[in-house]
């Protein structure tokens, strides 16, 4: 596959820059759409990501893209890569990498940021930074569901 | 930036948590049962989760994870039976449907099971006279919504056989093949929602677009 020279530069919330080669940021949908459009110039702000997150995100877009221009790189190393990659982020990291996932539209990566978030998940607190949690079952109800769902408990 | 994901993206991740994570989750909060009971839930849940098979042999039911982290070298594990084992016997026989099983089981009792969630229901007997003859063949449809077995329409075409009575499910729908000869012969369906028998020639495929959880017997 012949590289493509053209670069584009993205730029974020907090006004961080960064050069990637066209074939990594097309990885995401979002910006795909925006280069077709041909709406912006050389240069994409992205207004719902940070520069810490963004460039998570490109590393996680040029990892890829290597593989797939590469072709027949073996797919287990690529995920011992996506397992590493998200092993040490901390629960705000994900967070905001699912977001920026979403907002970027790279299924993939929102597909391993999910996983990796309820992988990690033991605990129903660990998944408060997530999730709007606000328990309003009636005494009854709770009584009746947590009886339903006993066997979940039992360790 | 909002300080809780937005539903949509909520649900991607309860979708990726194990059975026994969501069972604790459901007992959470109003809106996080609501999003797990959810119907189009469970069917994201599907086609998310690595596939699995229960196979039944020797009054068991045993899973076979194929796809999981520890795929099927080891003696599969063997389910939990939630009512008495002795009510397994050698007519006992299983459908299924989604993960979700009905198990028939002695004295005519019929178990609805999902061994996932092991939510499970025995349904009561529908009062009906038992006769072994298709032609007279009228069909009960249980409702989850109302807890009980309405009649249902008589099977039309009765001067005909019918292979495999118990049918085949796909998609809200129960299907026969109905024949008289190797040649003479059509598939006859049965839409469980709005009761309708339709004949169709073989070959011809119909797609339904709603599934409820209804099951159906001739007997």
């Amino acid at each position: 596959m012949s590289k493509s020279e053209k670069k584009i530069v993205l730029k974020s919330l907090d006004n961080e820059a960064f050069e990637v080669e066209k074939a990594v940021a097309l990885q995401s949908q979002t910006i795909w759409v925006m280069c077709e459009d041909k709406c912006v110039g050389n240069e994409i702000p992205l207004e719902n990501v940070t520069g810490q997150i963004l460039a998570k995100v490109i590393d996680y877009c040029k990892k890829h893209a290597v593989v797939d221009g590469d072709g027949d790189e073996s797919s287990e190393e690529l995920k011992n890569w996506d397992t590493e990659f998200t092993k040490n982020m901390d629960q705000s990291t994900l967070f905001n990498m699912i977001l920026a996932a979403n907002y970027l539209n790279i299924k993939s990566l929102l597909n391993l940021t999910c996983q990796a978030v309820a992988d990690k998940t033991k605990t129903i607190d660990e998944f408060h930074t997530f999730l709007n949690i606000e328990n309003n079952f009636t005494p009854e109800e709770e009584a009746q569901i947590c009886q339903e769902n006993l066997w979940a408990f039992d360790d | 930036m909002s300080k809780s994901l937005p539903e949509e993206l909520s649900v991607e991740i309860l979708a990726r948590l194990s059975m026994k994570n969501l069972a604790r989750f459901r007992c959470v909060c109003k809106t996080w049962r609501d999003i797990i009971n959810h119907r189009g839930f469970a069917k994201r849940y599907r086609d998310i989760s690595p596939a699995k098979f229960v196979s039944f042999y020797d009054k068991g039911f045993y899973l076979l994870d194929v796809e999981g982290k520890n795929p099927g070298i080891t003696t599969p594990p063997k389910l939990d039976f939630p009512l008495d084992q002795s009510m397994i016997d050698e007519s006992t026989c299983v459908l299924h449907c989604d993960g979700t099983l009905c198990v028939t089981l002695k004295h005519h009792t019929l178990m609805i099971w999902n061994p996932s969630s092991k939510h499970f229901k025995v349904l009561p007997n529908p009062v009906v006279t038992f006769t072994d003859r298709m032609d007279s063949s009228t069909a009960q449809v249980f409702e989850f919504k109302t807890g009980s077995w309405r009649e249902s329409l008589r099977i039309p075409y009765p001067d005909w056989h019918y292979r495999e009575r118990r049918g085949i499910f796909f998609d809200q729908h129960l299907y026969w093949i109905a024949y008289r000869s190797n040649v003479d012969r059509f598939i006859l369906s049965f839409n469980l929602s709005t009761h309708e028998y339709l004949k169709f020639f073989m070959l011809n495929i119909y797609y339904a677009k709603h599934l409820d959880f209804y099951f159906i017997f001739f007997l």
